[in-house]
């Protein structure tokens, strides 16, 4: 089209764009991430729950409908699923916690303490994450290795003459790994939720008598829960599917639901079982999280402006 | 519109919302479609899909003397990531499995026969090694062209490990809970249990056999420091005496007495285990001339110097040992001839049951 055409509208098609419903105008403005949304993520997930209801022998996919991929997890056999589920939950569950632990300070620091270049703080804050995950792990391998910064520090000061063995290739080095990699994605919301809190609040509170206790838990802690509730929920969701840090530092005992999967769709050929459980996973994750947030109850979130 | 009139109009402000969008749709498709356009005008290279270290140019040297330039090479952490890949449509030329898989991918139809007459290489190769179970289709047609060989056996640290018969057994001494390893694979797992079992097949145990297999991992298990999933993860370990002993291959050994680490490869009583790696080539290879220049620089007995010296395993093409030093040969405890020596151990056989095996592993590992 030439700038010709731009610059002198025929009256015409004015006509026309007026009498085009608004909501089509909308439509157009989002339909290229409706398409990306829907080609990347809707199209795939459709795919995954479709198979879960198929089964497959060696090469063969059967495309007959049949639930006996999700009886399998209510039979003796299905034993073992159902325990690395259990143990997935509760391992990302207690990386979960920790990183909330350890991130609420940061984040409470960074808004009340910081008073000039918090920019530099934050930067500070996501150097560790330019390098990749996988990185980020080996990182943790080095530290908790049994010829690692740990153990050849304990063994130089004298505490210890033989390396520990416990700190690495267990469900504890796995959750330690977890809640350092995620911890930047708690940090950020809670930090933004904090700094949201007018101050002015707080000075009522001082004036009219709190102590610093009694003012956090009563205005600062209560303003801050929607960013607390998305720091849980951006790192409990994606933990509970990881199998990269099970895999490298989880040893015999730290390998969860994911590592499961993983086999199914790659080395035991069994794609349908492999999408059964990641549904389960989904359905159990979806309903950890609304339990979650029933128990929160509905009136805070809402007083608290989610 | 050019550039400048697009400019011009932007800055007079008189672009309206749907022109801009309209730029930006065509300026992401345009992007989107570009590098489809590239792979297609590219010629390229001979495409080998193998393990992580096998692409060295060592290995090949006639191809890059020939063709002047390296194939491309994407790895595979294990083979039946390979094969899924390859099945989905992952497009390449030659792919490196093992004797041990190669019923797999026959059964999955993913391959093409491979025209001997066309590797100056060939007549050179050992007899036995061509014939492997699977190697050939009904019609004696090729399909799978034999390279490396080598073992899985044994690593241990003789300073550290107290040793009174070389046995499979060392993988459950209880005198060393916690500092053992095993591979993380199943099929090599559970043939190591049925070998120690003593069974006649340990490479297709009966379902008895299997429940007795899974209570002697279930028994291993908590003497493990892990599985291992990469060369590099137990040679680490053992060389820092994290590991006393673990189940690896003679890569392992050459690596690890490089690094000056007192190590010894076990020839276990029961037998030593020794497999056979080659090439196969895909159904649709891209270039299969180039295919064809590659499979032969690899059987060439120069890449089997390479082959011997640098990684330690043995070689299909019979000349190949002539170029090797026989101090060499014998550090790396390898004999001229494979048929004999196959013969004295255990060599790997494909499996059947591949999912009935799979799903016992896992099971164990779960700790079920």
């Amino acid at each position: 089209m030439s700038t010709q055409a731009a610059l002198n509208f025929p009256a015409t098609d004015a006509v026309a764009i007026t009498a085009r419903p608004e909501w089509l105008d909308g439509f157009w403005l989002i339909a290229p991430t409706l398409l990306i949304v829907i080609g990347m993520m809707v199209v795939p997930l459709v795919g995954i729950i479709v198979v879960s209801f198929w089964t497959q022998t060696g090469f063969n996919i059967e495309a007959t409908w049949t639930l006996d991929n999700y009886r399998v997890l209510f039979t003796p056999e299905g034993a073992l699923y159902r325990i690395l589920i259990v143990k997935s939950l509760w391992m990302s569950l207690t990386a979960t916690i920790a990183v909330v632990l350890l991130a609420y300070p940061m984040a409470y620091f960074m808004a009340f303490r910081i008073e000039r270049a918090k920019l530099i703080w934050i930067i500070l804050l996501t150097v560790p994450f330019w390098t990749s995950y996988l990185l980020r792990i080996f990182a943790w391998k080095v530290i908790l290795g049994f010829n690692g910064v740990i153990n050849s520090g304990l063994k130089a000061v004298g505490l210890i003459d033989k390396p520990l063995e416990f700190l690495l290739y267990n469900p504890t080095s796995v959750t330690i790994t977890l809640a350092h990699a995620w911890a930047a994605y708690a940090v950020l919301p809670i930090y933004v939720s904090l700094e949201k809190i007018d101050r002015s609040y707080l000075e009522a509170a001082t004036d009219l008598g709190d102590s610093k206790w009694k003012r956090f838990w009563r205005i600062t802690f209560p303003l801050s829960l929607p960013g607390t509730i998305a720091a849980i929920l951006l790192v409990f969701i994606p933990t509970v599917g990881d199998y990269i840090t099970p895999t490298l530092v989880g040893g015999t005992s730290g390998i969860m639901i994911g590592n499961s999967i993983v086999t199914q769709f790659g080395k035991a050929s069994n794609a349908p079982l492999g999408a059964a459980l990641s549904c389960i996973m989904m359905l159990a994750i979806t309903l950890a999280v609304c339990a979650f947030l029933a128990a929160i109850g509905r009136k805070r979130l809402k007083a608290a402006d989610l | 519109m050019d550039n400048q009139d697009f400019l011009n109009a932007m800055k007079a402000g008189r672009m309206s919302r749907r022109d801009i969008l309209q730029m930006l749709t065509a300026a992401g498709l345009t992007m989107t479609m570009l590098p489809v356009g590239r792979a297609k005008a590219a010629d390229g290279e001979a495409i080998y899909f193998t393990w992580e270290g096998y692409n060295d140019p060592g290995f090949h040297p006639g191809y890059t003397a020939k063709h002047g330039a390296e194939p491309e090479g994407p790895v595979f952490g294990d083979v039946e990531e390979a094969l899924t890949k390859v099945r989905s449509g992952f497009q390449v030329d030659v792919v490196h499995p093992c004797n041990l898989d190669l019923q797999r991918w026959r059964e999955a139809d993913v391959l093409q026969a491979i025209d001997t007459g066309r590797l100056s290489n060939w007549g050179n190769l050992f007899e036995s090694l061509k014939k492997l179970p699977y190697a050939q289709g009904d019609k004696g047609e090729q399909f799978f062209i034999p390279v490396d060989w080598g073992n899985t056996s044994i690593l241990y640290r003789p300073d550290l490990f107290d040793v009174k018969e070389e046995s499979w057994t060392m993988l459950w001494d209880e005198r060393y809970a916690g500092q053992l390893s095993m591979a993380a694979d199943a099929t090599e797992s559970v043939a190591i249990a049925g070998i120690v079992l003593g069974v006649k097949d340990p490479f297709n145990l009966t379902d008895e056999e299997l429940v007795k297999a899974k209570e002697l991992l279930v028994k291993q298990k908590p003497l493990m420091r892990f599985y291992w999933d990469s060369n590099s993860a137990v040679e680490q370990a053992l060389a820092s005496g994290e590991l006393v002993a673990a189940t690896g291959w003679n890569s392992s050994v050459v690596t690890l007495t490089g690094q000056g680490v007192n190590i010894k490869y076990a020839n276990p009583k029961e037998g030593i285990m020794s497999y056979c790696c080659g090439l196969v080539m895909t159904k649709d290879a891209p270039h299969p001339d180039k295919a064809y220049d590659l499979i032969d620089a690899m059987i060439s007995p120069e890449g089997g110097k390479w082959l011997i010296e640098a990684q330690g395993y043995g070689h299909s093409n019979a000349k190949s040992f002539d170029l090797v030093e026989e101090k060499i040969l014998a550090e790396r405890g390898l004999p001229k001839d494979p048929t004999q020596f196959f013969g004295q151990g255990i060599f790997q056989q494909p499996t059947l049951n591949v999912d009935k095996v799979q799903k016992l592993f896992e099971e164990v590992k779960a700790g079920a």
